[in-house]
């Protein structure tokens, strides 16, 4: 026998629940269980592959029902999780809930049926609704069998009021709310204000009142009424889920959006929750002030619901005009106004003071705080500049004028030291703060141009000056050049280049076009290093704080806290929009959003616990996984994967099976223009705490990127390095639709062949070339097998001879000879794929072979396992001879099984005694075998239930004796799999 | 993306169109009736789940013959939950296949007589969760299974869609009671990627007692015993396949619009799945 242990399930999270002070949720058919540190602490395996839709407490707390599919479980919440009570039920379970003060448990059906049960799970009863149809959503109201009401929410877009105790076996319909325009996805219900909330395909949330603003007593009347209160809109696709709260809505679904809404259906909030992906799941917990999504892309968030935001606007007592704001380090708020005034505005005291009158920044004026906010500089039309610096009080240090008496265009601080002027005809100037007064630095030049001023400017190494213009151009100084070292052009498009910052080498842009960029600097200029695309145009600055990297900008009239790392946007408020003099700064947990809007300065004042938005589970894939390859790491119980799939990103993770398993995305690559299919490594060396590989990712559009991954060990710790090295991909005429299905490498000597199949039939042929310290891939050749697209790949080495085997969709596995091209190859002669030919083709499969594996056997023998489209595992026992140099290949047996799978099989694995296959049907399957007498035994089988839903692949590695597997589809699940004592 | 991009990725979809076909489902229907001989002395089906209307198409081009005879004696009943622009020769009824008053029209429709198919292509519009999704068109077959149980004479035939998946084989356990001979047929116009086939399910032969039931879930103990069929003409296209816009021996490449678009807003019940 075997043990199948299954170690990491990240999949759909379809349900979430608060349970005392734990947090439950439902990935699969497991219950994940984190303490209130938010730690997880067990998982209970509570159903084998049924995904969990409902964890419902008791009242008491005590006890918990889970309900996922047709499946029902009691668990006792005191002593673990262990299991009370469990059905395997003939209906689906659409919701469930617990009356009659425990001793019963309710739970409505998707075929309309509400089914009565002992708390021990014996069905007492089971009442039919009289209207027969499917249904997609369902909630029950009240804690007595005799008052429940089931809200029954159909595919014809209606919600079906009903009350299962009033009838026989048929309980008649006794209000219907129409109005939605497709499938009804979810129903809710608040007793307290009696508003009940529905969902829809249509993209709606829709609210309902009952007349007399009480379901059950409206229900009792002869004619009762229900009101739509009101249709909201603001989802793009369908909506999901939704929960009706004492003050609020909240609603959520196919968009990724969390929307919060008024009870008069106005909206308050939005958040982006799963990276796009569905949310599945949706709870609140009052106490907490948390609400909780589980989503599509496999991870579970938590986020405050209120955020308590102080907004003022702080009038200035004469009334002046302000122009310019900026935040002191102690919180202080200053202003220039239109007659020329330096104003501050003590927090604490609530009252304004007038620090100095400058008429030379009357009708204009430049403020600028440091970037320690401890000094501020104010410059005017004529070519003035004051500094005020900070102690105890605001104190002025020093006037300044140019000789030039210039209008200061800008004026950029370096550092708190240093800041950068920029005059008329293009004069930029550094100066420094010396002592009680600022002397002039270096001087700079712009180039001629239109707006020929500075709009950012950052000092980065070797002495170097980084100056943004107007225009979106990019000028490097270095100190006794007038003229710039290097022009980066249209860094950034026509609207300019918002800000400069220089961190660990990199120098970053932002922009008014969406857009970050890096740079690094080599030898002796600065290239582009990354680009990335931001959901808002207007991007202004990075405010970084403990380990948090937040972006700063404004979208259309709303100014935007989003959050790098985690790319979202945590806080949005409408203050008019980019045009305009504003400041953001945080003390202890205070944060604080200062703008001038009319004149006036509008303070917005929230605590810093509102940009804490928590990943307990992080996202992961948000859609289905094609590809993956794994990398165990010497000496470490850790493997390094990478995966991809529909949602084109890459992602570099770590697994860990020491001892409690943890699954760790380490980085997210967006690389591909299209679906990724397939990943492939091949080891470039292995040295003592680092590993070094060549990667190959490849799908849609027929590209195919090259990477680099090195695996460092620092004693327990692992880092992957993993960077891209080349981007191949035909610009044909025209868009490519070709797909690469799968791909293999031969390796001879350090020379790196790289072979393709393609959805359009052919064998793409490429060289690994190694060009000065970097690598590149070249197309040798395209071969043809025909029109049928080539499904996968393996190739293998026997008798000196280089073999690939190819499988597709007209059930065919075909073995082509790649000596002679590899043999050329070696010797540096031409080229070409003509000499590659078809040795054998074994038609084994109805239909597409979705899985190959194949095994090496002594005497020239190779045993080679297909699963296939028709359900079907095959396994060929075939021998390869040398006759006259030529190498032929003969089938001496095959083995058919059509019984195991009920579904594709797209996952083989062969090794010296057992095979194991895996299925969309969700089963995995392990068998020892042997071969006697040239034919293959399969010895005794044994099936494991996956959580995983479309399983596109499987992986299975030996490391430290133990065999592990993953299954990869909508999501990943880990097992380790060992033989026990028959 | 261009338009034709769907044509270079799609074979059936742009031979439907060159073809006058409202759906490229229209090859599926086509080459199981090529391994199987369905419609052989057929002149009664109901066709459910039949928007935008290519199966019916082919009923219609297969059942009315010249010989004025068989013409008279055809009946095609359509059901689709959308509505369906008019096919001559084609009743058609707008309604939940699920529901029983639905299946009350239809049988309205067949007072006394019986007929000789009935075929299902019902596919739910797909929310993405695979268990569910899979539940609920395993719903729509069960229902058009029912409907089969009530109109089909003995010894007629039952086609229907199915999403492959983890209780698949509790279906086709069911269907062992009611057809000699149970298939799971994949048209060459069926992808390799997609968990779609169909169910083959030949002679009608009821016991008496059994009603369909609702139950398809799984079970561990039951193991798959209908073979599987792949059909398709010799040389038929394969739909895994990016096959060049110009095909040799073809007319020149043109980019057509499709035959009949849909009738109602496509994001009420279009068919997401791959
Ligand atoms: C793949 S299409 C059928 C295509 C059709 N056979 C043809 O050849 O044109 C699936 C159809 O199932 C229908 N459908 C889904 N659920 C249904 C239900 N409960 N009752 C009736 N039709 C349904 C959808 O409206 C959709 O038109």
């Amino acid at each position: 026998m075997f043990a199948i242990v299954p170690l990491i399930t990240r999949t759909d999270v379809t349900c979430v629940s608060f349970i005392n002070d734990h947090i439950l949720a439902g990935i699969g058919g497991n219950v994940s269980i984190f303490d209130e540190h938010l730690e997880l602490t067990k998982t209970v395996i509570v159903f084998k592959g049924q995904q969990i839709f409902g964890i419902v407490p008791n009242g008491s707390q005590t006890k918990s029902l889970i309900y996922g599919e047709n499946q029902l479980k009691v668990l006792n919440n005191l002593d673990g999780y262990n299991q009370i009570a469990f059905i395997a039920f003939n209906e689906w379970i659409l919701s469930a809930k617990w009356i009659n003060l425990n001793q019963n448990i309710a739970t409505v059906s998707m075929h309309n049926n509400v089914t009565l049960w002992t708390s021990d799970l014996k069905v007492i009863q089971t009442i039919a609704c009289a209207e027969r149809c499917i249904l997609y959503s369902a909630h029950l109201v009240n804690d007595t069998w005799e008052d429940l009401i089931a809200l029954s929410g159909t595919v014809f877009s209606q919600i079906l009021l009903w009350c299962p105790s009033k009838g026989a076996n048929f309980s008649s319909v006794l209000a219907r709310l129409s109005g939605h325009k497709g499938v009804i996805f979810a129903i809710d219900y608040n007793e307290s204000t009696g508003v009940i909330c529905s969902t829809s395909d249509d993209r709606s949330a829709r609210l309902w009142i009952p007349k007399c603003k009480n379901l059950t007593s409206e229900l009792k009347l002869e004619k009762p009424e229900f009101l739509l209160k009101c249709t909201m809109f603001c989802h793009t696709a369908r909506v999901f889920r939704c929960l009706v709260l004492d003050d609020c809505i909240l609603t959520t679904g196919e968009d990724s959006l969390l929307v919060v809404w008024s009870l008069d259906g106005d909206i308050i909030r939005k958040i982006e929750t799963h990276q796009g992906a569905s949310v599945w799941s949706l709870a609140y917990n009052r106490r907490k002030n948390v609400v909780m999504t589980g989503g599509g892309d496999c991870g579970i968030t938590l986020f405050p619901l209120q955020q308590n935001i102080v907004q003022e606007e702080v009038a200035v007592t004469n009334s002046e005009l302000l122009k310019k704001t900026g935040i002191l380090s102690n919180g202080n708020i200053v202003c220039t106004s239109e007659k020329g005034a330096l104003l501050l505005y003590d927090i604490k005291k609530r009252h304004w003071f007038e620090i100095q009158k400058h008429e030379d920044l009357a009708s204009y004026s430049l403020l600028e705080v440091s970037k320690c906010r401890n000094l501020l500089a104010l410059a005017g039309y004529c070519g003035s500049i004051h500094v005020y610096k900070l102690d105890l009080h605001l104190v002025h240090i020093c006037t300044h004028v140019v000789s030039s008496k210039s209008r200061i265009f800008a004026l950029h601080w370096l550092s708190s030291e240093q800041f950068l002027t920029c005059e008329a005809e293009g004069r930029l100037q550094v100066w420094s703060i010396i002592e009680k007064d600022i002397s002039p630095k270096s001087q700079f030049i712009l180039p001629l141009s239109k707006e020929r001023w500075t709009t950012s400017s950052c000092i980065c190494n070797h002495g170097h000056i980084a100056v943004g213009d107007r225009k979106g151009n990019i000028y490097i100084f270095v100190s006794g050049n007038l003229t710039p070292l290097q022009i980066i052009k249209k860094a950034h498009n026509y609207q300019g280049v918002t800000n400069l910052y220089f961190k660990e080498n990199v120098l970053v842009s932002l922009g008014r076009n969406s857009t970050v960029k890096c740079y690094q600097f080599y030898k002796t200029t600065f290239s582009t290093l990354s680009l990335d695309k931001l959901p808002f145009s207007w991007i202004t600055s990075i405010y970084e704080d403990n380990n948090n990297q937040y972006l700063l900008g404004f979208l259309g009239n709303e100014f935007v806290v989003w959050d790098y790392k985690k790319r979202r946007t945590l806080f949005q408020f409408h203050c008019g929009g980019g045009h305009r003099s504003w400041d953001f700064y945080k003390i202890d947990d205070n944060i604080t959003f200062a703008f001038i809007k009319e004149r006036r300065v509008n303070l917005i004042q929230f605590n810093s616990n509102v940009l804490n938005i928590k990943d307990l589970v992080n996202g992961f894939h948000f859609n289905e996984i094609n590809g993956a390859a794994c990398f165990p790491v010497v000496g470490l119980k850790k493997t390094v994967l990478i995966s991809g799939g529909e949602d084109t990103t890459l992602r570099v993770s770590i697994i860990d099976y020491e001892e409690q398993p943890k699954f760790t995305t380490k980085s997210v690559f967006k690389s591909h223009l299209s679906s990724i299919r397939t990943i492939i490594g091949c080891k470039l060396k292995s040295e003592l705490e680092c590993e070094e590989y060549l990667v190959f990712s490849a799908g849609g559009r027929a590209q195919i990127i090259l990477w680099n991954l090195e695996i460092v060990t620092r004693g327990e710790e692992v880092v992957p390095v993993f960077s891209e090295k080349y981007s191949y991909y035909e610009q044909l005429n025209d868009e490519s639709e070709t797909r690469i299905m799968d791909l293999c490498t031969i390796v001879v000597n350090a020379c790196v062949i790289l072979i393709a199949a393609t959805s359009n039939g052919t064998l793409k042929i490429f060289w690994v070339v190694k060009d000065a310290g970097d690598y590149k891939i070249e197309l040798i050749g395209d071969v043809l097998y025909k029109l049928k697209c080539i499904l996968k790949l393996k190739n293998l080495t026997i008798h000196d001879h280089h073999v690939v085997l190819s499988t597709s969709t007209d059930g065919n596995i075909v073995f082509w000879d790649f000596t002679s091209l590899v043999n050329e190859l070696l010797n540096n002669c031409t080229k070409d794929v003509k000499s590659i030919h078809i040795i054998k083709s074994i038609h084994s499969h109805a239909s597409g072979i979705n899985s190959l594996d194949y095994k090496i056997l002594d005497n020239n023998q190779c045993l080679v396992l297909t699963g296939g489209d028709d359900n079907t595992i095959n396994v060929a026992l075939v021998s390869f001879d040398l006759r006259n140099a030529k190498l032929t290949i003969e089938v001496l047996s095959t083995f058919t099984d059509s019984e195991s799978h009920c579904a594709q099989v797209t996952g083989a694995f062969l090794n010296d005694d057992h095979f194991v296959t895996s299925s969309i049907d969700q089963k995995l399957n392990i068998s020892k075998w042997k071969v006697e007498n040239n034919r293959f035994i399969c010895q005794y089988k044994q099936t494991h239930t996956c959580n995983i839903a479309d399983i596109q692949g499987m992986q299975i590695w030996k490391h430290f004796n133990i065999l592990y597997a993953i299954v990869y589809g909508k999501g990943i699940e880990l097992y380790q799999i060992s033989e026990t004592e028959r | 993306m261009g338009k034709s991009s769907k044509d270079k990725r799609d074979i059936y979809y742009r031979k439907a169109k060159e073809q006058g076909w409202r759906a490229r489902s229209a090859f599926k229907l086509l080459q199981i009736d090529l391994q199987f001989n369905i419609f052989k002395d057929v002149t009664k089906v109901v066709d459910l789940c039949a928007a935008p209307g290519s199966w019916s198409q082919v009923l219609s081009q297969k059942l009315y013959v010249n010989d004025t005879d068989t013409k008279d004696n055809v009946k095609i009943v359509a059901v689709d939950l959308q509505p369906m622009a008019p096919l001559p020769g084609v009743i058609q009824i707008q309604g939940d296949i699920t529901k029983s008053t639905t299946i009350d029209v239809i049988l309205s429709h067949f007072n006394g007589i019986k007929a000789d198919l009935v075929i299902c292509d019902g596919a739910p519009d797909v929310i993405g969760l695979h268990s569910m999704d899979i539940y609920i068109q395993t719903q729509l077959v069960i229902s058009a299974l029912n409907i089969a149980c009530n109109v089909l004479k003995v010894g007629g035939h039952f086609v229907a869609k199915i999403y492959r998946g983890k209780s698949t084989h509790t279906i086709t356990k069911q269907l062992l009671k009611f057809f000699k001979e149970v298939t799971i047929a994949k048209p060459m116009s069926s992808r390799n990627s997609s968990i779609e086939a169909f169910v083959v399910c030949l002679d009608y032969s009821p016991t008496g007692f059994d009603a369909p039931s609702i139950n398809s879930f799984f079970t561990e103990d039951t193991v798959n015993i209908v073979p599987f069929v792949a059909c398709g003409e010799e040389n038929a296209f394969d739909s895994d396949t990016t096959y060049p816009l110009q095909l040799e021996g073809e007319d020149k490449y043109e980019y057509k619009e499709p035959v009949q678009g849909p009738i109602a807003p496509p994001y009420y019940f279009a068919d997401h799945i791959k």
